[in-house]
């Protein structure tokens, strides 16, 4: 199986309004935002795109190699130095002073006013693979699938704080309102997804004190509401009110849905409003969504050998399963991508080890290492890791510096050098790139800022960051803001 | 001498003789230079590339020639036939002029290459003419008619939905509709304006309004997201509202209602204005970090609500297109450097520091609010100009409080002291001022016909559109000035008007000429915003509960959709009784977790300030109206009503009709209903979980299966797109 090709967009309802919008909005002719050639009844570009959205970009600027991706995202910020950056010189200092020459003058999360010590690595590494690259002990499973790896050790962001950090990793800003990557990504590219969100969030947590997460992350910011991420959740109903009130089974909301489609055809002879339409095919999909969405979850089409590959209880999940595990995500993010997805994110929350990173990070790692490296397997053995971008870090890193104010040791947040991976979709399997310090403070070689990251991100995707753009507040915006530039040393 | 391409050029033969184009600086000219040019070629002397600038005439001269169309260079760089020579360069993808905008460019030059200050800039000017005045005019010189008026039952159905959010009742319709045309119309029409602009619902309609612009919520915002008790300030804006409060002292009090020497008891909740920006208590948060983002977030909100500019591009640089320099954002964000901030301290001290005071509540309670204090005499805080928006950058100059410019200097600004928050608030409603008034009236407009006569309500800057009716804009905000700021005067003067009354259905010939409507040959519709929808459904069901202000409400809400919510973990607790019926205005407002029924239904997280709304058109949405149990038990309260109605079917499905449309069915319409309720007359299962959604008592005497049958055609009629529109 490969990932689903977007080969049979809806036919426009009117090719002069769907023109009219792509001239609107991307970087075209006079830059007038829809709202301005369209009037007020079709805000947001509705009118033009109809239940399915082929996408702004067409053609792709740059062949694409990757047709989606899953952001595999440790909140709460993981640390380089127990997962992938192995530093023997901080072993050495370990409980001695931070030199100052790294620190002076540097932006400081919670170690403001603490004196600043050194603290050497908390795990074991190894060597994996042929490729070489050096994985703590913590990650026995990531390590057997290293060589699929291209592990990024010159990450950058320029957010210190959890909130304002996942919002700069996601809309390239830490100014509420902007559009999240995928948002940008089912903007630009479509989805070739029929009967659910081109942009699906995933979320578990398990760890030390998970931290709060924002619908911000995933939201449109001033990109039309359709391509707002959707968080399918793993307590009560998945999505918000998908399932029918009860008493009501599939057969009476359906009558109910189909009356009202027939009232608004005939109300539409003297309404005479364009955006009916668009209405009637809104509740065709709805209607669609709550059975599709329930299928997402049913495994009678998983054999036991996978399931227990990602780590998942057979008995569990077969008779409840449910988006609620880390496990369970990964799988569910395979599945999604397998039916037209774009975006799929994950985030697992706990990852925020001020303190005891001995005693969190084995249950961090428990909790993602086996299904992260499962889902790079399936997707291989399915041959959907060629046009599948997986991309695992944090919102930032974590300190050279230990943290002590309780408990064992622990680290604080760090911006200014952390690690992460990329596989699949036209990325260097098995290579490293980037460059830090010897006790891992600074970037020395290479530096991948979170723009950069963007861009790279994008541009396997097919789409030049410099041109996916949107009018807003007489401005043309972009995800990679004014910066951001394709990291060639991490492609294939 | 670049050579020109050869459309460009047989363009040019074409256009060459004079008056053949009609041409306009402000209309024409200046959105073309700023979209293609400016950013490289503007007011941000930071980016400027080959020293030429072409935002004004003195400097673009380099590069024109006034009235000698081949000696300009502009001209032909911007038509040049070799790729490299061409403007705008490749890299800065932006499109090349079409011919007709070289055309246009020519023409212009041709006749001289005037430059004019930007229209929102100058000096605002009155005039006698009425608002169909200015707009038959415009459609007669597009040589367009003017539309026919709605039928009476749309028109009224959008006086209410406009002006109370909520619809008209059906009998009412039916009373107005059975008015001759004419004089008794017009006076029953005149009447309904007065009492709704003077009904407590109007308030809460504009109240939905306001508080978008002013991002209130009812949490912190960041992180943890904490609760943030301001709803005595959403009071206030009601009482503001239901009063009529002059615009410039609705100003002055949010503003700075803390420093006002005659602000009453009842306006102490004003000022709490100036606590709706997002605060956090992130442990290692870095207090000069967020001082600044505090100082930004006050200034994009003060420019978005009351300038119409986005001085927050000026953060980083000077201003791209606009005349702000990135002084005078440091400039403008010195006026709050008095506030003293929450959560800027140590997390200790934070959770003991949250400045709160009493306010009365508009029951006549009082009630805990957050309270704007300012720091004493002498620790206001220092403020520089930041190098790119680095808040560790301590190199820039110290700037103080003052207005940029390029806009008119403050009334009565003498040498001694800097001037605070209660300046500002006076400056920005003193007479000479040309953006408040224009910024309001266009947003006025905006509430009545879905669009502003300026397109983007926040931005009247370069980049914001010219609109379509300068001299009808003007004429609305010299009669907001000479009226007193009276708001709900100027909202009487547009609603009077015959271009506000007219039929929102186009025609093909309409569609061709004039797409986005902006002549205003017809009104137009679109989807009522989130908070009236459900207002809609409640009402219709007879359940919405008309209690004004108080704390705000928690409506049904999916189980584990706060789950991500941390320290403290939350739990939503659905309010109980007929708090669970209140309007949509007083949902809870977690600006992290927004209520997924306003979410879909695109109300904004109101983490920043929002001027216009999306009105979007999605799946999520659908789930919302068929499935959301807030709409499910307004359809089986409404199905109640219905099956307990005396008489048959037919009776029902009108009395369905008249409470969600106001209006009866066709009997296509009559027989698609009674179709569904026979089917569901059919069901054999139980049916009684559909029958007890809610909080709303079970009517007891119904049959179930008779009352499910009608719960059904009541959620498919309350599903319609009509029920939603604002016609």
């Amino acid at each position: 199986m490969t990932v689903p090709n977007d080969s049979s967009p809806d036919p426009p309802a009117s090719a002069a309004t769907r023109r009219a919008f792509l001239q609107g909005s991307v970087g075209g002719l006079g830059g007038l935002a829809l709202s301005t050639l369209l009037g007020p009844e079709a805000f947001g570009g509705e009118r033009a795109a109809k239940g399915h959205w082929p996408g702004a970009l067409r053609p792709l600027h740059v062949p694409p190699r990757a047709k989606a991706v899953i952001f595999l995202c440790m909140a709460g910020g993981p640390s380089q130095f127990e997962s992938f950056s192995y530093k023997p010189e901080l072993e050495r200092l370990d409980g001695q002073p931070m030199p100052e020459s790294f620190t002076r003058g540097q932006p400081i999360a919670q170690l403001q006013g603490h004196a600043l010590k050194v603290l050497g690595p908390r795990a074991k590494f190894r060597r994996a693979g042929q490729s070489g690259h050096f994985v703590s002990d913590y990650f026995p499973h990531l390590a057997s699938v290293a060589d699929k790896l291209c592990v990024v050790h010159s990450l950058q962001t320029e957010q210190i704080n959890h909130d304002p950090a996942h919002t700069f990793m996601n809309t390239g800003t830490s100014i509420s309102g902007r559009p999240s990557m995928g948002a940008w990504a089912t903007y630009g590219l479509g989805s070739a997804a029929r009967d659910l969100p081109g942009f699906v969030v995933l979320t578990s947590k398990g760890g030390r004190n998970p931290q709060p997460i924002s619908t911000r992350q995933w939201n449109a910011g001033f990109l039309p509401s359709r391509f707002q991420g959707v968080e399918l959740q793993g307590a009560g109903a998945p999505v918000p009110f998908v399932s029918s009130p009860p008493g009501v089974d599939a057969a009476a909301q359906e009558r109910v849905v189909n009356a009202t489609t027939s009232l608004n055809r005939l109300a539409g002879e003297s309404l005479r409003d364009p955006e009916l339409e668009t209405r009637v095919r809104a509740y065709e999909l709805a209607f669609r969504m709550q059975t599709s969405v329930p299928e997402l979850l049913e495994l009678g089409d998983e054999s036991d050998a996978v399931l227990e590959e990602y780590g998942l209880d057979i008995a569990k999940a077969r008779s409840r399963f449910a988006a609620d595990s880390f496990a369970s995500n990964c799988l569910l993010a395979r599945r999604l991508v397998e039916r037209g997805v774009r975006f799929v994110q994950l985030y697992h929350r706990g990852w925020d080890h001020h303190n005891d990173l001995d005693r969190f990070m084995p249950v961090c790692a428990g909790h993602t290492d086996q299904p992260a490296a499962a889902l790079l397997r399936d997707l291989d053995r399915r041959g959907m890791l060629d046009e599948t971008l997986v991309i695992w870090t944090g919102e930032f890193g974590r300190t050279p510096m230990s943290q002590t104010n309780k408990g064992g040791p622990g680290r604080d947040h760090h911006m200014r050098a952390f690690t992460g991976w990329l596989a699949g979709a036209g990325v260097r399997a098995g290579a490293s790139y980037g460059e830090t310090d010897e006790l891992g403070y600074g970037v020395t070689a290479d530096p991948v800022h979170v723009h950069d990251l963007h861009a790279t991100m994008l541009h396997l995707l097919g789409v030049d960051h410099e041109r996916l753009t949107w009018r807003y507040r007489g401005r043309d915006f972009r995800l990679t803001d004014v910066h951001g530039r394709v990291v060639s040393g991490i492609l294939a | 001498m670049v050579r020109m391409g050869i459309t460009a050029l047989s363009v040019l033969a074409l256009a060459l003789g004079p008056g053949s184009l009609d041409v306009d600086y402000q209309r024409d000219i200046r959105p073309l230079l700023a979209g293609r040019c400016f950013a490289c070629h503007g007011p941000d002397g930071g980016s400027r590339e080959g020293g030429l600038r072409l935002d004004s005439r003195g400097a673009a001269l380099k590069v024109l020639s006034p009235g000698d169309t081949v000696g300009s260079e502009l001209l032909a760089r911007v038509s040049a036939a070799d790729p490299g020579e061409r403007m705008p360069p490749a890299d800065a993808h932006q499109e090349s002029l079409s011919a007709g905008e070289v055309a246009l460019l020519a023409e212009w030059i041709g006749q001289g290459a005037s430059y004019d200050e930007l229209w929102s800039f100058q000096p605002v000017r009155g005039s006698g003419a009425s608002v169909d005045e200015f707009i038959d005019a415009r459609l007669a010189s597009a040589g367009l008619e003017p539309g026919p008026e709605a039928d009476p039952r749309t028109l009224l159905r959008r006086l209410h939905l406009d002006l109370a959010g909520l619809a008209p009742d059906a009998d009412e319709v039916d009373a107005f509709a059975a008015l001759p045309a004419g004089e008794a119309r017009d006076a029953a029409y005149a009447e309904h304006v007065e009492r709704l602009l003077a009904s407590p619902q109007h308030a809460e309609r504009l109240a939905v309004w306001w508080l978008d612009l002013v991002r209130y919520g009812d949490s912190s915002g960041y992180h943890s997201d904490r609760p943030l008790p301001a709803w005595p300030y959403r009071d206030w804006v009601l009482r503001a509202f239901m009063e009529n409060m002059p615009f410039d002292r609705f100003t002055a009090l949010q503003l700075a209602g803390d420093l006002v020497p005659d602000a009453r008891p009842e306006d102490a909740a004003a000022a709490a204005f100036q606590r709706l920006s997002k605060a956090t208590d992130e442990g290692g948060a870095q207090a000069g970090e967020y001082v600044v983002k505090y100082a930004a977030d006050r200034v994009r909100t003060t420019s978005t609500v009351w300038l119409g500019l986005t001085v927050g591009c000026a953060e980083c640089h000077d201003h791209k297109y606009d005349p702000i320099r990135q002084r005078d954002f440091y400039s403008m964000a010195a006026f709050f450097a008095d506030i003293e901030e929450v959560g800027v301290y140590e997390l200790s001290d934070y959770r003991q520091f949250q400045p709160l005071q009493k306010a009365p509540a508009l029951d006549g309670s009082e009630a805990t609010c957050v309270a704007t204090v300012s720091v004493p005499e002498g620790m206001r805080r220092t403020v520089r100009v930041l190098g790119r928006g680095d808040w560790m950058d301590e190199s820039g100059e110290v700037v103080g409080a003052a207005t940029p410019p390029s806009l008119p200097a403050m009334d009565g600004a003498s040498g001694g002291g800097e001037p605070g928050r209660l300046e500002l608030a006076r400056w920005l409603v003193q007479p000479n001022h040309p953006l408040t008034s224009r910024v309001l009236v266009n947003r006025l407009w905006a509430l009545l016909f879905g669009a502003g006569l300026s397109p983007v309500l926040d931005d009247l800057g370069v980049q914001g559109g010219y609109p379509s009716h300068p001299a009808l804009l003007d004429a609305l905000a010299a009669e907001l000035l000479a009226s007193g700021w009276d708001v709900r005067s100027v909202l009487r003067t547009i609603l009077h008007s015959r271009a506000y009354r007219r039929d929102a259905r186009s025609t093909a010939e309409l569609d061709g000429i004039d797409p986005a409507n902006r002549l205003l040959a017809r009104q137009s519709r679109w989807r009522l915003d989130a908070e009236f929808v459900r207002d809609a459904a409640l009402q219709a069901a007879g359940l919405l509960d008309d209690r004004i202000g108080g704390p705000s409400v928690k409506p049904y809400q999916p189980a584990g959709y706060w789950q991500h919510l941390n320290f403290p973990s939350r739990k939503w607790e659905p309010s109980e009784g007929r708090d669970q019926h209140r309007r949509g205005l007083y949902t809870h407002w977690q600006r992290t977790y927004l209520h997924p029924a306003l979410l879909a239904l695109d109300a904004p997280s109101r983490e920043e300030s929002t001027a216009q709304r999306a009105r979007s058109n999605t799946p999520l949405a659908a789930l919302v109206l068929l499935n959301d149990p807030s709409y499910v038990e307004a359809g089986r309260v409404l199905g109640a009503h219905l099956a307990s109605e005396p008489g048959g079917d037919a009776t029902r499905v009108a009395e369905l009709f008249r409470r969600v449309l106001q209006r009866s069915p066709s009997p296509a319409e009559e027989a698609v209903v009674q179709e569904l309720v026979d089917a569901e007359r059919a069901v054999e299962t139980d049916r009684l979980a559909l029958l007890a959604v809610g909080v709303a008592p079970l009517a007891p005497d119904l049959d179930p299966r008779e009352h499910a049958a009608w719960t059904q055609a009541a959620r498919a009629v309350l599903n319609l797109h009509e029920a939603i529109l604002r016609p």
